[in-house]
């Protein structure tokens, strides 16, 4: 009697990457066809069919360029008739996830971009960001981001929130940045009252659309996105929670300090990016710190550099640029955050406190030396 | 556990029906039994026998002299027929002394057997645990009198009756049988270190054990017996006495006032206590889809497996492995013609499923998050590929039980315990 020789264990449970993905993927899918719907009611069908086009270009190009970089980059020598070449060009693409990247990248891009622009972010996203570094699982920084800051930086006029007759070029975060937040207007306290009126209410900002990135059509989409991929523990919850509760409390003391009341964190937290990049990017996992400390830091630090860009810098990017920076920072929180156990753990609670004290003595001695 | 130590344990299909409503299989008259010189990690033995000699059940054929002097017995009596390298169930050739039986069952007994164990004198205790040769029979063999013989101030003694690797059930069956002499057991080690109590940790899905063993601590108040939840590694000690007494220690249990031991090594004292022989029977578990008979099987310690899987209806299948221990921790055996050792609880045999390729790795963080020892086993893995000697220390590659959750919670089906195995392997090579 012959017996295999295995190393152990010789159980495994049934969860895939692929079940992972595909819980992705549904989310994704389902926030898009929220804010199409709802900029379908709005806009017509123009700009829906524009956004249609961004997302189809997207993701065809998406797969192409995995196809083409791996075509290029395999050892021919090793796969003898074409069919072999088609199964490892197959299973790498499969592997490389092209289409959540791009299903992202397309989100994060207001209505009005050219679809040249789309191509050129998406090739950039996936070749650049994440081919180069090994592939998916490999990559430092999050590629769908990147495609976006590239596409921004790149064509900074072209990217723009309008499309011509169809929709205001004001933004309620370009209004708000162009005002600093009230930071520097201190007797103007109808500000928050009279940007928000101007775009249909707080009940609009969440249910409605709103001039932007495809994916402020969709915020309370994005909380019922959040909820599922919770439930389906596909996503840690506790990074958009500290994320967006981290720059609720400073925003409010702030807001307090400025003479505003509570609506000035709620308009903050309910303007640009922030639900999807909390929801969507922030927790990716490929980029993001691995144990539960180490995230919670990271979406802390994460928030205080939001804080910082939005509230001091005219950047309308403020959500995008520093999560660019908190995914450079993952490596050296993983560092020391690496040794769990049980004796540490009132030493990970307070780190946990310390990180979000520098958060508010960072954001407060900005705003000192700002005024 | 926490909210920010993961939950370091998983809940697993246990598997466990498949054998522990049966009756025990008795096979207890094999031809010939060879008994391995080698426990747990030791294979320095004096040998007291040679060839033709004639021994009992209970002869002391060899002894461990390397730091820890166990002694061990002859299961059958008849004549000693060679002494041969033979297959272990470790893995490696270690050398066997194989008895021919002669169905006399002749016994030696070691000392007069105790009928009241209150008689026995509170320093004499150690003595006989050491005289039998108990080994702690949760699989690392671990000599028990050396725990037991201790300075150290101790308040509990925490009998393991988890058995939280999937398929096994011979500690359950033989707790069920053998309540009274657990309980017995319990009191008297109690006694020996002057510990004021006792508890027994059963899992909380064993509703027929709780009562049998509530049953019978009625009239002893000072054992406890305590459910804890049906997860893996639930019997590790570390998570059992965090679990029961929430106490947290460095190296050994010793440390905070506890000893642990196996339900089964409390059993196997106290019924030698009983006889005045040592232990030369076991139940042993043989179970999987690999096999056309699942059950728990009683045997002399010595017996050849394939004996008693011929006895039971063979294999059936293809692409099988033979696991020697649970299919968590366990090892693949080549053969089956290996020894029952004294602290084997089981042999598994699986039809190998078809194994899907490993893909990237998401960092989900699962391993993380599942670790029973709180490690990164992926960074871990990493390391050890890469052979950082100083990332493996910072990482606390020592700490590594190759508990095999990380491997089973993976979504991208990395063999990640196997790497962090060799990993820890490395490390600690470096020390020797």
């Amino acid at each position: 009697m012959k017996f295999l020789s295995k190393h152990s264990p010789f159980m495994r449970n049934a969860n895939t990457t692929q079940e992972i993905l595909n819980i992705v993927l549904f989310s994704l899918i389902f926030v898009l066809i929220w804010s199409f719907v709802n900029i379908y009611f709005v806009f017509g069908t123009i700009v829906l069919l524009h956004g249609i086009s961004m997302v189809v270009v997207s993701c065809i190009f998406a797969i192409l360029s995995h196809v083409f970089f791996h075509f290029f980059t395999m050892k021919k020598e090793n796969y003898k008739d074409s069919k072999a070449k088609f199964t490892y060009i197959y299973k790498k693409t499969k592997e490389g996830v092209p289409i959540i990247t791009a299903l992202i990248l397309t989100m994060c891009l207001p209505l009005g971009t050219p679809l040249y622009v789309v191509i050129v972010a998406t090739i950039f996203a996936e070749i650049f960001v994440k081919l180069m570094f090994g592939g998916f699982g490999f990559n430092i920084f999050n590629p769908a981001l990147s495609g976006f800051i590239f596409a921004v930086i790149s064509f900074s006029s072209i990217v723009s929130p309008y499309i011509p007759d169809a929709i205001t070029s004001s933004t309620p975060l370009g209004i708000m940045n162009g005002t600093n937040w009230g930071i520097g207007a201190r007797d103007y306290p109808n500000l928050i009252h009279n940007v928000v009126a101007l775009f249909g209410g707080y009940s609009n900002m969440i249910f409605g659309t709103m001039p932007g990135a495809i994916a402020e059509n969709a915020r309370f989409a994005i909380i019922l996105a959040f909820i599922y991929m919770g439930y389906k523990k596909v996503i840690d919850i506790f990074i958009p929670i500290f994320y967006i509760g981290t720059i609720f409390i400073v925003t409010w003391i702030l807001g307090i300090h400025l003479g505003f009341g509570i609506e000035y964190p709620t308009t903050h937290i309910l303007t640009g990016a922030i639900f999807f990049a909390a929801v969507f990017m922030a927790t990716d996992p490929v980029t993001n710190p691995i144990n539960r400390q180490g995230r919670i830091i990271f979406s802390i630090f994460f928030a205080t550099l939001t804080m910082i860009l939005r509230l001091f810098s005219n950047h309308n990017e403020a959500v995008g640029y520093s999560l660019l920076l908190m995914n450079t920072c993952v490596p050296l929180i993983d560092r020391h955050t690496a040794n769990v156990t049980m004796k540490d753990l009132n030493k990970k609670k307070l780190s946990i406190v310390i990180s979000m004290a520098v958060s508010f003595v960072v954001v407060f001695v900005f705003l000192f030396f700002y005024q | 556990m926490g909210f920010f130590s993961g939950k370091n344990k998983v809940k697993i299909k246990g598997f466990k029906d498949l054998t522990n409503t049966k009756d025990i299989f008795e096979y207890l008259e094999p031809k010939i039994v060879a008994i391995p010189l080698r426990d747990a990690t030791s294979e320095t033995f004096d040998v007291h026998v040679k060839i033709g000699d004639y021994v009992k059940i209970g002869t002391n054929i060899a002894t461990r002299k390397d730091h820890f002097v166990v002694p061990i017995f002859s299961s059958v009596s008849g004549f000693v027929k060679d002494i041969k390298e033979m297959y272990h169930v470790s893995g490696k050739i270690v050398n066997h002394i194989v008895i021919e039986n002669d169905f006399k069952d002749e016994k030696q007994e070691l000392f007069n057997p105790k009928e009241n164990f209150e008689n026995i004198p509170k320093n004499d205790i150690v003595e006989y645990i050491k005289k039998l040769g108990v080994m702690g029979l949760g699989g690392a063999g671990f000599p028990t009198y050396v725990k037991y013989n201790t300075d150290k101030k101790v308040d509990t003694i925490l009998i393991n009756g988890i058995e939280c690797e999937p398929y096994i059930t011979s500690d359950e069956i033989n707790i069920k049988k053998n309540a009274e002499f657990l309980i017995e057991g319990t009191l008297l080690l109690m006694r020996s270190v002057d510990a004021k109590n006792g508890i027994i940790g059963i899992k909380e899905n064993k509703p027929s054990l709780y009562k049998v063993l509530t049953e019978s601590v009625l009239e002893h108040k000072n054992i406890k017996i305590v459910q804890t939840p049906d997860v893996y590694p639930m019997g590790w000690e570390r998570l059992l006495l965090r679990q029961t007494l929430k106490r947290e220690y460095d190296k050994l249990p010793i440390e905070v006032g506890v000893i642990v031991s196996n339900a089964s090594t409390v059993i196997e004292f106290s019924k030698s206590l009983k006889t005045g022989l040592p232990a030369y029977e076991r139940i042993i578990t043989i179970s999987g889809n690999g096999f056309v008979k699942n059950q728990n099987v009683k045997v002399r310690i010595g017996t050849i497996l394939k004996e008693i899987i011929q006895e039971m209806g063979g294999y059936k299948g293809e692409n099988l492995k033979l696991i020697y221990g649970g299919p968590m921790m366990g090892n693949t055996l080549d053969t089956d013609e290996v020894a029952i050792t004294s602290i084997a609880s089981s042999f598994l045999c699986m039809e190998e499923e078809k194994k899907e390729e490993p893909s990237p790795c998401l960092r989900c963080s699962r391993c993380v998050d599942y670790c029973p020892c709180g490690l990164q086993p992926v960074a871990l893995m990493n390391a050890g590929e890469q052979k950082e000697v100083n990332l493996l220390r910072e990482l606390s590659a020592f700490k590594c039980t190759s508990c095999g959750v990380c491997s089973y919670v993976c979504p991208s089906k990395i063999d990640v315990t196997e790497g962090v195995s060799k990993a820890r392997d490395f490390y600690l090579s470096l020390f020797e």
